[in-house]
């Protein structure tokens, strides 16, 4: 319940907000909507169990990033430009084919939900109390390996807060089984769960971005570099 | 919450991005319409991963704002030194490259 009521407050806030940041004139107000948008994303974040990215979005998105916009808005002194504007051609044809886009992506959306593309993790209709399948069983596995969390740990500290008096995997029944699958999917957003998948399964692609920024800063300081008539010849 | 209305939220930001990008003029305006574009993407990539019960989705939005920022950067650096040459960021008076 308390997702719903999330996810329809932070919904239309990010697409009213997304609107309004293409359709201010002054780009300082656009650049003020667009913090509004990356609020109510952190929002929709937060409704997805996504705690972590969340805070990452708010810091990285809604503070670096904005500032660095503002600041140049305000450096180039942009508020005061007062573009041409023109109703042309261009816009009639960049409405025909948001619509179109909007259409299709749409359609791709329920599409998914309809179809077997994505498949939810829910057993289906086990008898009530039938002991854990083999395919659950597997389930509990890759998520272990994926989390690098131990067999005993399951066992000591989540197998107990779900059926009592058991302390093994083996002994619940598919019901039982099926929570304990919620449950460590649901820790996923946690920051411990996160940099354990990005330190072992990750770690390669996360030294790369460390290659991207430093290729970014160099490339930075290179392009807005001055030339300094002296050194110059 | 179904995945579906997500996707459907997610597409929705996606399309409000292109339509700015295609009518805007204003290269800042333009720039962050991609960023726009970017956190619907990582919107699609949160939902689907919780659908799955994968953290790779959420890893996958660390690396996209990773990217992002770059970008940012760079595009920004572009801007100001453009603007330093042209007086301006009016994309269609920007059209030297055009050939």
């Amino acid at each position: 319940m308390a997702e719903q009521i999330l996810f329809i407050i932070f919904g239309i806030l990010a697409v009213g907000s997304a609107i309004c940041v293409i359709a201010f004139k002054n780009p300082i107000h656009s650049a003020l909507a667009l913090v509004l948008t990356f609020f109510s994303l952190a929002g929709l974040f937060i409704s997805l169990g996504a705690y972590f990215v969340a805070a990452v979005q708010v810091i990285v998105y809604a503070g670096a990033i904005m500032v660095l916009f503002l600041f140049v808005i305000m450096l180039l002194n942009l508020g005061s430009l007062q573009a041409a504007r023109q109703i042309n051609k261009a816009k009639v044809f960049a409405v025909i084919v948001g619509i179109i886009l909007a259409a299709e992506a749409i359609y791709i959306g329920i599409k998914v939900y309809d179809g077997t593309a994505v498949s939810p993790s829910q057993g289906g209709s086990e008898a009530v109390g039938a002991a854990i399948t083999t395919e659950q069983l597997n389930q509990i596995a890759t998520l272990e390996s994926t989390y690098q969390l131990d067999r005993a740990e399951i066992n000591s500290t989540y197998v107990p807060k779900i059926a009592e008096q058991k302390n093994t995997v083996e002994t619940l029944t598919a019901s039982e089984a099926n929570q304990l699958i919620e449950k460590l999917q649901g820790e996923m957003g946690k920051p411990d769960r996160i940099g354990t998948v990005l330190f072992t399964k990750f770690l390669l692609p996360f030294e790369v971005t460390s290659l991207i920024l430093l290729a970014a800063l160099i490339g930075v300081i290179v392009l807005v570099k001055r030339e300094d008539p002296d050194t110059a010849a | 919450m179904a995945l579906q209305y997500y996707l459907i939220l997610s597409a929705l930001l996606f399309t409000i991005g292109v339509i700015g990008v295609l009518i805007r003029r204003n290269a800042i305006i333009i720039f962050m319409c991609i960023e726009l574009m970017l956190n619907a993407a990582n919107l699609a990539f949160v939902a689907i991963g919780r659908e799955l019960g994968d953290a790779s989705g959420q890893i996958f939005v660390f690396f996209v704002m990773t990217v992002a920022a770059a970008e940012v950067a760079i595009g920004l650096a572009i801007i100001v030194s453009v603007f330093r040459h042209r007086e301006t960021i009016n994309i269609d008076e920007i059209n030297s490259m055009k050939g």
